[in-house]
């Protein structure tokens, strides 16, 4: 059990309203509640606090944020709720996963200014705390790196890395959203230890930084292609979150850049085919 | 005509070229590009450009140096990234 909640126990008879307490996750760094109400609420709590397991917030973080959703087994309710403005699915698989979502939009939105936000999974060596974030857009490759590379090393995220001036990653080990077929348009949320992935124990910092480059029709090994600074601007800036609010944005994009000795573009077919250029970079899975 | 580079959010300058974000789009400046922008930090005749642009590059291979420099402040201008007047 990951993160913090607790359930004042049930009033007998139908269709009470339950009154929980907010669970609170850490999200990129920061505590973030989520609040839900609804007849159904604590079905959503329990599973929050499964999936969320590996982001448990200090004991006695303050929520910087709260994420609002409802879910209730009377429709004419989830609709009053949608209606107004609020989070609701009638299906608690798709709640969850909405939810996922709305956490990470919520801590982005916390964290404007204040730090690099690189849409990117992110995977370090325990022995060392090397880390290297795959930067990609969504659906092209970044989860199914994590699941496949991932057990055996750190998993820091799969879907945001927030890096520090001093290369520093804050760790962001969210649920991993599946697919529930490979052609499905809805996902599945799953926690990250049914997947064989461990979380971050110590120091992350980050040494290697790519753009991965997923093409079904790339035979062969992994291609590594450096990248010159401002090419590799070009391809990072429109996958950063709240850049322009930071100060010198593009100066401290490229001084990270250049104090890894470059940016790579990877092109491959099957993550699998990148063990080798991720141990070259981080160290080998244990 | 007279052009003049408008504010960026940030610039990165290396070998010549540059990278600038404006707004929250990022644009990659060739060196003719670059040596444009710095060549109008403050209102400046468009002839006068032609003719600093002429001196650093060397005459264009084909059409005139005012003509190829108006049409590049148009680029420059529909990115955002000069004011002509």
């Amino acid at each position: 059990m990951g993160c913090q909640s607790s359930t004042v126990p049930r009033v007998n008879g139908p269709r009470r309203p339950q009154v929980l307490q907010p669970t609170v996750v850490s999200a990129l760094g920061l505590p973030v509640a989520v609040r839900v109400t609804g007849d159904r609420a604590a079905e959503v709590t329990e599973r929050l606090a499964v999936l969320w397991e590996l982001c448990e917030p200090d004991p006695d973080a303050v929520a910087v944020t709260t994420v609002e959703a409802v879910f209730d087994s009377d429709p004419s309710v989830c609709g009053a709720a949608a209606d107004s403005g609020l989070l609701t699915r009638h299906r608690l698989d798709d709640l969850l996963q909405v939810l996922t979502q709305r956490i990470t939009l919520a801590a982005i939105d916390a964290r404007a200014g204040d730090a690099l936000m690189l849409h990117a999974a992110c995977l370090a060596d325990p022995a060392t705390g090397r880390a290297a974030a795959f930067v990609a857009p969504g659906g092209t490759g970044k989860t199914t790196l994590v699941r496949t590379l991932g057990p055996g090393r750190w998993y820091v995220t799969d879907e945001t890395t927030v890096v520090l001036d001093d290369r520093t990653v804050v760790p962001y080990p969210k649920p991993l959203s599946l697919r529930r077929t490979p052609e499905s348009l809805y996902k599945d949320e799953t926690p990250p230890t049914e997947l064989g992935l461990t979380g971050a124990t110590g120091q992350v910092r980050l040494a290697a930084l790519c753009l991965l480059d997923r093409d079904d029709t790339h035979a062969g090994p992994p291609r590594v292609t450096p990248l010159g600074t401002l090419d590799a601007l070009v391809a990072l800036v429109p996958q950063t979150s709240h850049l322009p609010e930071m100060g010198r944005p593009l100066q401290r994009l490229a001084a990270l850049c250049e104090s890894l000795g470059g940016v790579h573009r990877v092109t491959y077919r099957e993550s699998a085919e990148l063990a080798d250029v991720v141990d070259g970079w981080i160290g080998g899975a244990g | 005509m007279r052009a003049r580079a408008l504010p960026v959010v940030d610039r990165v300058d290396r070998d010549g070229e540059a990278v600038v974000l404006v707004g929250r789009e990022v644009v990659r400046l060739s060196a003719l590009a670059t040596a444009i922008l710095d060549g109008c930090a403050d209102w400046c005749e468009v002839e006068d450009l032609a003719t600093r642009l002429v001196a650093q590059f060397g005459e264009p291979p084909a059409d005139d140096a005012r003509s190829m420099t108006v049409a590049a402040l148009t680029e420059l201008r529909d990115q955002g990234l000069v004011d002509c007047g």
